[in-house]
Parts: structure tokens; C-alpha cells; sequence
């Protein structure tokens, strides 16, 4: 996958929380990435079996909405974006990046 | 100052307001994502990822979707009528195949009857017999088929227009 600052960004908030699970908006949010971007790079990533996802359990929802598709980091993919966050760091291109853990 | 302050809370403003931030933004989703294919988990997802953005920013989230949904929805669904016209084109040539290969074993057959009869009655007869049956073969499949073809614009008919 090459290397973009989206990527970059989607990697640090998908790596903010290793083990838990990550919601589309929020995802988004938190890596200040639009979704028209954050979409389709979830999809490869998925491709490349770097994520897995699955849907909310309905019987968990206590507000009036369907239940959502979540994502999570499978062990590849959590080797895989902390290389190319470690990478990213020596990178003069992403220097500008908010780096927000160590 | 008090026409604009009308101007703010007249019937239409509300009108307007709640079309923009109520309804709109749910049914323009609904209908964007039927730009991807409806077996694709993206569907739901956003459907599902509309309740949960702020009601103030759902208008310009939607939009931000036609985005996706033209990128990817779209590449996602050419893809799937190719892989449908690529199952549809080999399904017509294995049908082609299959008659042409009908229609050489039954004048293989026809050939081979000519030649048994042949060595019982005189060639005249074996090549008339021969022709016979080559020629009640060939009209069985023909008919056949039609029936099997009549058949299926009739089932093809009721699924599209019950």
C-alpha cells in the first residue's frame, strides 16, 4: 500500500487502540481524514488482511439505530502499520504530522 | 430587525430546515448507496454510520459520500456486471457447444444408420433412410428448443412484470 499522509494518520488512530474496535465516523474523526479517502483505504487494508470487521450486536443498542460494521487490528495488521508508522517518523515528508504516541 | 426575525421563524425557514437536516440527508443516502452492489457490506454501514454523525453535520456528510459511493460503489459494480456478462457469455458459448455437438453426433448417427442399411437393402435406400432420419432429428431439436426458449421469455416475463 503506498504511503500517504491519510494512511499514516488512519494507522496512528487505528494504532491509538490496538485491540479494541473502531467505528467508520469515529475513525475518521480521530484521524482527521475524510471519509471519501478513509473508505476505500479500509478496503484494502481489509484486502491485505490487515483488518477484520464484523457488526455491533443489536442486542447491545440502546438507541433507535441498526447496528454498525466495526473494524479491529489483526496481528499483520498491527505489524504492518507499525512499521510503516516507524518509518513514517524518519520520513521528512511526515514530519508536519501530529505524532501523538511514542 | 423584526421582518428578518419573521423572516427566521416563518413556516417555510422550518420547512426548510427540517428537510435539510431531517429528511433529506437519510433518503439521499438511501439513494446513494444503491450505487454499490446490494451483496456489498458498505450499504448498511452507512446507512447505520448516518445515525451517529451530529444532526448539524449529516447534510455535508452525506454529500461527502457521494464521493465514496462514486469512487467506490461504482468500481465495485462495474465489476460485478462484468463478472455477471463474463458468467452469461460462457453459460451462451457452452450452449453453443453443446448444439453444435447435437447436431454432429445426430448426423454421425444418421451416417452410420446409412452405412448398417447399407449392407442389408441397396444404397439408394440406405442414403434415403439415412437423410430421414438426419432430417426428423434435426426438426426434433429445432422444435425443442423453441418450446425451451418460449419457456423461458415466458418465466423471464412473469419475474419482471408479474
Amino acid at each position: 500500500m503506498r504511503k500517504t499522509h491519510a494512511l499514516v494518520q488512519v494507522a496512528m488512530a487505528l494504532l491509538e487502540d490496538p485491540t479494541g474496535k473502531h467505528w467508520g465516523y469515529e475513525l475518521s474523526k480521530q484521524a482527521g481524514v475524510r471519509s471519501g479517502v478513509m473508505y476505500p483505504m479500509l478496503t484494502r487494508m481489509l484486502d491485505e488482511g490487515w483488518l477484520a470487521d464484523g457488526w455491533e450486536d443489536e442486542a447491545t443498542i440502546r438507541e433507535k439505530r441498526p447496528a454498525r460494521r466495526y473494524y479491529e487490528l489483526t496481528d499483520e495488521g498491527r505489524l504492518q502499520l507499525g512499521a510503516i508508522l516507524q518509518e513514517a517518523r524518519s520520513d521528512a515528508r511526515f514530519r508536519g504530522l501530529n505524532w501523538r504516541f511514542a | 430587525m423584526a421582518e428578518l426575525f419573521e423572516a427566521v421563524a416563518s413556516w417555510p425557514t422550518l420547512l426548510l430546515v427540517l428537510l435539510v437536516f431531517g429528511f433529506a440527508p437519510g433518503f439521499v443516502l438511501r439513494l446513494l448507496v444503491l450505487v454499490y452492489p446490494c451483496t456489498d457490506p458498505r450499504r448498511r454501514e452507512l446507512i447505520a454510520e448516518l445515525y451517529t454523525v451530529p444532526r448539524i453535520q449529516r447534510p455535508l456528510w452525506v454529500t461527502e459520500q457521494l464521493e465514496v459511493a462514486l469512487f467506490e460503489g461504482l468500481a465495485h459494480r462495474i465489476r460485478a456486471i462484468r463478472s455477471i456478462t463474463r458468467r452469461r457469455r460462457a453459460r451462451v458459448q457452452s450452449y453453443k457447444r453443446a448444439k453444435r455437438l447435437r447436431f454432429a453426433s445426430v448426423a454421425v448417427v444418421g451416417v452410420a444408420v446409412g452405412v448398417i442399411v447399407d449392407t442389408i437393402v441397396t444404397w439408394d435406400w440406405a442414403v434415403g433412410i439415412a437423410s430421414w432420419i438426419v432430417a426428423v432429428a434435426v426438426a426434433v431439436i429445432v422444435l425443442r428448443e423453441r418450446a425451451a426458449r418460449r419457456r423461458l421469455s415466458a418465466r423471464a416475463r412473469r419475474r419482471f412484470w408479474p
